[in-house]
């Protein structure tokens, strides 16, 4: 690895964050000594005192050492707002919730256009990472995969049910019904609910009302196996997910069976697949992240979607792919 | 079944041929199975060969006997029937890490608790990643924690804390410090009166009854010690599981390989941890593998046997206080 020293920053969410830690232990190991912000301390208040002001020449600048330029930076991740939470239990009950749900939603709002004022004001040569605001769009995702010339599951947007009956049949009454953005979680105390994708039946779609909110359906793909790929520059990193043996896992494999966990090996996938995904993510203008895919029984590679926070530990270590060292070398080099 | 396919293990159960039987080595879930070696050979001309190919190779193979063998397989979920198994490559065995010094050994004492900083300072400067702290004899509380309260300074991310039982010392007092200090994995209180496990937040607390006295209770190797993971296999197959990028730190000061080991290589008293590692020898059991050491490399546990190189005749002879007869093939009992 190259020797030298450079400013690099590394953005993440917490100091307990394995695969940030690993990345700064190859750093280190060359005599790099990276900075670090972590989104949770941001949030923290309580115990980091925090600043942030604009200088004569319009430069942010603040008491988290994070100010001037940096060679390189590594935006892992950011903070996921959960202190939010802290907040929401810490109104007494005089006040309605309907009105602390409103003070939390604002709150987040208001957290995430100062996300974006710092990090789009800290000046670097070379950047890794993902504003999943400008890459998480899984619709537009699918449509610049299609433009790529991947397979993607046929899918709909709709309100009418006599569409969606229309889409059911053409796909041999197999569709499954997905989330747009991230997993709704909701925590009822006792349990914790949160949404899967799951096949639709023809007695739910009996039960839908003719008009519902615009809502996505997707083709189901009967799969030999699932891939998740890192992507780094123009290394792409897979692994095979058999999620098909277990009827558990079967629609969506973050239904994860801790008894018997799906094998998950390496896998190689064919080169023209690899090359419509790197062309893909540099149109994005990503330099890394993960994809999804399916292998169909039909033997065709279906694009699923783009996870541009790239979380590549399992990736990593499952397969023994060297990604911690190659993320520190693109940092350092 | 589709003769035109091929049949493979998945690429993370990995068979070890013994002298008279092998195990599939499933190091995704930590198990082993036990199989002929005619059924290994079988297996790894399945790598290259499409079933039908296979079928023709071994004569003696009739394709009810085969296809029974690959079902059972599968049904244990070991391995699959594939069209092309280019696109399941097997795991690269490189296995890289960025620390001089993995695993680091302390015996507990008022000469270490001296010269403590400069020990510290050292395995975070060698990046050390798990700590293990031992006392054989009572050693008070209060200086125990002298040494908990320096891990969060390092890069130790594992630590496994062995004590010894006290009339002095209550459960609570042991609970309260695995609160304190989440970062202990494992507290171990032996020389108890009674056996017992429990976990306090994330963390075992473990009393046993046995009596751990010095060093030389080391270096057993049984089946309940056998490590079954992707790293350690691949830490084995290149080097001593043992020894490899370890460093220990005897109750008087001494820097040697391994506690159980004599061979001194300076004292914490005069030199840093560094040094000692960059001492002519200090490295030299490092690359000794279970392949080359007598009866070990035919034996098929040993890329999943916890090793010990320090009770043993010669460097190149089995462990001492190993049991196991790769060619009868059964465990014996030590007289």
């Amino acid at each position: 690895m190259i020797k030298n020293h450079k400013r690099i920053l590394i953005i993440s969410k917490s100091t307990a964050d394995i695969s940030t830690e690993d990345v700064i232990d190859w750093l280190i190991l060359n005599g790099n000594r990276p900075e670090r912000l972590n989104g949770d301390s941001i949030e923290d208040f309580k115990s980091h005192g925090i600043t942030f002001s604009i200088n004569d020449v319009g430069e942010l600048i603040s008491n988290t050492g994070m100010t001037g330029s940096f060679y390189s930076i590594w935006l892992r991740r950011w903070s996921d707002y959960s202190s939010l939470i802290e907040t929401k239990r810490s109104f007494d009950n005089s006040v309605s919730a309907d009105l602390v749900a409103h003070i939390i939603s604002q709150l987040t709002r208001d957290l995430s256009v100062i996300e974006n004022f710092i990090l789009s004001n800290i000046r670097c040569v070379k950047f890794l990472g993902s504003d999943n605001k400008k890459h998480g769009n899984k619709l537009n995702n699918l449509l610049l995969a299609k433009k790529h010339n991947l397979e993607i599951p046929e899918f709909i947007l709709t309100t009418e049910k006599t569409s969606l009956n229309k889409f059911f049949e053409k796909y041999n009454k197999k569709i499954i019904l997905k989330d747009l953005s991230i997993t709704f979680n909701y925590d009822l105390g006792s349990n914790l609910y949160t949404t899967y994708t799951e096949l639709i039946t023809e007695e739910d779609i009996s039960n839908f009302p003719d008009k519902f909110y615009l809502s996505f359906f997707q083709e189901y793909i009967e799969k030999e196996y699932e891939i998740r790929c890192f992507i780094l520059e123009t290394k792409v990193y897979s692994m095979a997910i058999f999620s098909q043996i277990d009827d558990k896992t079967k629609v969506d494999c973050r239904k994860y069976n801790f008894q018997n966990p799906n094998r998950t090996v390496p896998y190689s996938l064919p080169l023209v697949i690899e090359k419509q995904l790197i062309n893909l993510f540099s149109d994005l203008k990503l330099l890394s992240g993960s994809v999804d895919l399916i292998k169909g029984l039909d033997k065709k590679y279906y694009f699923l979607e783009i996870n541009s926070d790239g979380q590549f530990g399992m990736v990593a270590e499952c397969c023994n792919y060297n990604i911690n060292y190659e993320i520190a070398q693109f940092l350092c080099s | 079944m589709n003769t035109n396919f091929y049949f493979t293990l998945f690429s993370n159960c990995i068979p070890v041929k013994g002298a008279v039987r092998s195990i599939i080595c499933d190091l995704q879930r930590g198990s082993y199975l036990f199989i002929s070696n005619d059924i290994v050979d079988v297996l790894a001309s399945c790598e290259t060969m499409p079933i039908f190919k296979i079928l023709d190779y071994y004569r003696n193979i009739n394709e009810v006997e085969l296809e029974i063998l690959f079902n059972q397989l599968i049904e244990l979920n070991l391995g699959h029937y594939c069209e092309n198994p280019d696109r399941f490559p097997k795991i690269n065995t490189q296995f890289n890490s960025p620390y001089e010094i993995l695993d680091c050994i302390i015996e507990l004492s008022d000469c270490n608790l001296k010269y403590i900083d400069n020990i510290f300072e050292s395995l975070t400067i060698l990046g050390c990643q798990t700590i293990e702290l031992r006392t054989y004899s009572h050693f008070s509380l209060e200086k125990i924690e002298i040494f908990l309260s320096k891990l969060n300074l390092t890069r130790i991310r594992n630590v496994e804390l062995i004590v010894c039982h006290s009339q002095l010392e209550t459960s609570n007092a042991f609970e309260a410090i695995l609160k304190k200090y989440p970062i202990i994995e494992t507290l171990v209180i032996h020389s108890a009166d009674i056996d017992n496990c429990k976990t306090i937040g994330a963390s075992n607390l473990i009393f046993t009854t046995q009596i751990i006295t010095s060093s030389s209770c080391c270096g057993n190797i049984s089946k309940e010690d056998f490590k079954i993971n992707l790293p350690f296999y691949l830490h084995g197959i290149k080097n001593n599981t043992c020894l490899y990028k370890k460093i220990s730190i005897k109750a008087n000061g001494d820097i040697t390989n391994c506690p159980s080991l004599e061979k001194t290589f300076g004292s914490v008293i005069e030199l840093s941890l560094e040094q000692a590692l960059n001492t002519t020898g200090f490295k030299e059991l490092w690359s000794i593998k279970k392949d080359d050491i007598n009866i070990c490399k035919v034996c098929e546990f040993r890329y999943i046997c916890s090793d010990c190189r320090a009770f043993l005749n010669d460097v190149y002879e089995k462990p001492f206080k190993c049991s196991y007869d790769p060619y009868s093939p059964s465990f014996h009992n030590l007289s």
